[in-house]
């Protein structure tokens, strides 16, 4: 599992622009709930990678833009990341033929904006919407479903 | 009266604001009186040129079927993630004006319009998501490789900021990505998305690109050579945020005004600010900038003269005009 989350960072540390100099630090706990999740659903090595590096896009952009105020610090690289984190997450999931997973966390995504923009409180785990998706794409595998 | 660009190009903006408003009106899950729906609503009512679902609706006229749903979709999306895009901006500028009304975050506070800027661009996602299938791969390219270049261009801004030893090419590379890059995606997502051949889409992606480095170039000389009120912000803004452009770049070669740009830094005074300003304008740094913004526009030209035969030809002409000024 540590294997499968250090090449996720590693991926995304080379996906990554050197001009944004990003600091890839997602919840280490998020991670390990996730990956333990894929290794549960038996996904090849190579796809778990690039699925946990998608969902480590996703709570990174959450990270930089939770908590942005006037008074923090690092507002404009904080505003930026998240903006550059959400961008990357759709450009790779583009690249890595996970359009699917896209269109199954795009209205849950919105949800969750949704609700931050109006105040309400809301803690869904990224992990949960993965386990959904992968549950999904077991009773119905990709392929049959972009028929 | 001089038309506007959509009358110029005959595109129905009515049908235009209609569609970009329908992406939050037909939103279920955002309540219709919350403050969500009536902020995102006034930001897209507030005005605006609409210039991105213009040059989207343009290039769509170079393809095989007319424009139809999707291209029009796209063009509303595109004016969409702009709209987000703008709300970042004025937070990260701290602005408390946009298009003369108080920008959004002064109204719902910085969190939620952080919020409400990524609610923005996750509904174009959420709208675009159903275009899974390899040939449609290119309306991603919006919400995906431009917005990420954006980002990447407003990082290389952030970076250089007071950087006197930016070299031409990093601040060519970031007008590209900050400005020249999105026009271009524009027109070739508008393109495919009537079923454009794909080297239509690409010469109008590189015609794109160069009318926006024009662009970007016209608006690096308009702060030195325009007035305030013509710019709607103080004029020399640019050198007061050490914001090296072009006119800087080419007047620090000046072996007597250098050292004086160089000692611009921030919290210089007014007074040393509007010495160096002037000083710019009187050199020939101006006039340069000007010779290289007319070689983009050739450039544009250039590249699409292949289609010069097309009966959509004439947009280009019109876009053309338009965005290379009285000079193009």
């Amino acid at each position: 599992m540590t294997e499968l989350i250090e090449k996720a960072l590693q991926l995304l540390a080379a996906a990554c622009a050197p001009e944004a100099m990003a600091v890839i630090d997602p919840d280490p706990s998020e991670l390990k709930e996730a990956a333990a999740l894929l290794e549960r659903h038996g996904i090849p090595h190579s796809r778990s990678v690039r699925l946990l590096a998608l969902v480590a896009l996703l709570a990174l952009a959450r990270k930089r833009h939770d908590g942005v105020s006037f008074t923090g610090e690092q507002l404009t690289r904080s505003i930026l990341d998240g903006d550059y984190f959400q961008s990357l997450y759709v450009q790779l999931a583009v690249q890595y033929e996970e359009m699917e997973l896209v269109r199954y966390f795009a209205p849950l995504l919105k949800q969750y904006y949704v609700r931050r923009a109006l105040g309400e409180p809301c803690a869904e785990p990224l992990t949960q919407h993965l386990q959904g998706y992968l549950l999904l794409e077991h009773a119905v595998p990709r392929k049959e479903r972009a028929m | 009266m001089k038309p506007s660009l959509p009358e110029a190009l005959q595109i129905d903006l009515r049908r235009i604001n209609r569609d970009i408003e329908n992406i939050i009106r037909y939103d279920k899950d955002v309540p219709r009186t919350s403050v969500l729906a009536r902020s995102v609503l006034q930001l897209i009512r507030s005005g605006g040129k609409r210039l991105r679902p213009v040059l989207v609706i343009a290039g769509s006229r170079f393809g095989s079927a007319e424009p139809g749903r999707r291209s029009y979709q796209l063009a509303a999306a595109a004016e969409f993630i702009h709209a987000a895009s703008l709300i970042h901006d004025d937070i990260i500028d701290r602005s408390e004006l946009r298009r003369g009304a108080p920008s959004l975050h002064t109204q719902t506070g910085v969190t939620a319009a952080v919020h409400i800027g990524n609610y923005m661009s996750a509904r174009v996602v959420e709208l675009l998501s159903g275009y899974t299938s390899n040939h449609e791969r290119f309306v991603h390219d919006l919400s995906a490789l431009a917005t990420a270049q954006l980002c990447l261009g407003e990082y290389e801004q952030l970076q250089h900021a007071y950087d006197y030893d930016l070299s031409l090419e990093q601040y060519l590379e970031k007008t590209r990505r900050k400005t020249a890059q999105l026009m271009a995606a524009c027109l070739r997502v508008g393109a495919l998305s009537a079923d454009a051949k794909p080297e239509t889409a690409a010469m109008l992606y590189r015609f794109g690109e160069a009318l926006g480095m024009a662009f970007q170039i016209e608006d690096d000389i308009l702060d030195y050579s325009a007035t305030a009120e013509a710019l709607g912000k103080p004029a020399g803004s640019d050198l007061a945020r050490g914001q090296v452009t072009l006119p800087v770049l080419y007047a620090l070669e000046d072996p007597d005004l250098g050292p004086c740009i160089r000692s611009i830094q921030p919290g210089s005074p007014a007074a040393d600010i509007d010495a160096v300003l002037a000083a710019i304008r009187r050199g020939d740094a101006l006039e340069r900038s000007d010779l290289m913004r007319r070689q983009y526009l050739r450039e544009a030209l250039l590249a699409v003269e292949p289609l010069r035969s097309h009966p959509a030809y004439g947009q280009l002409e019109v876009l053309h005009r338009y965005f290379g000024g009285k000079t193009a």
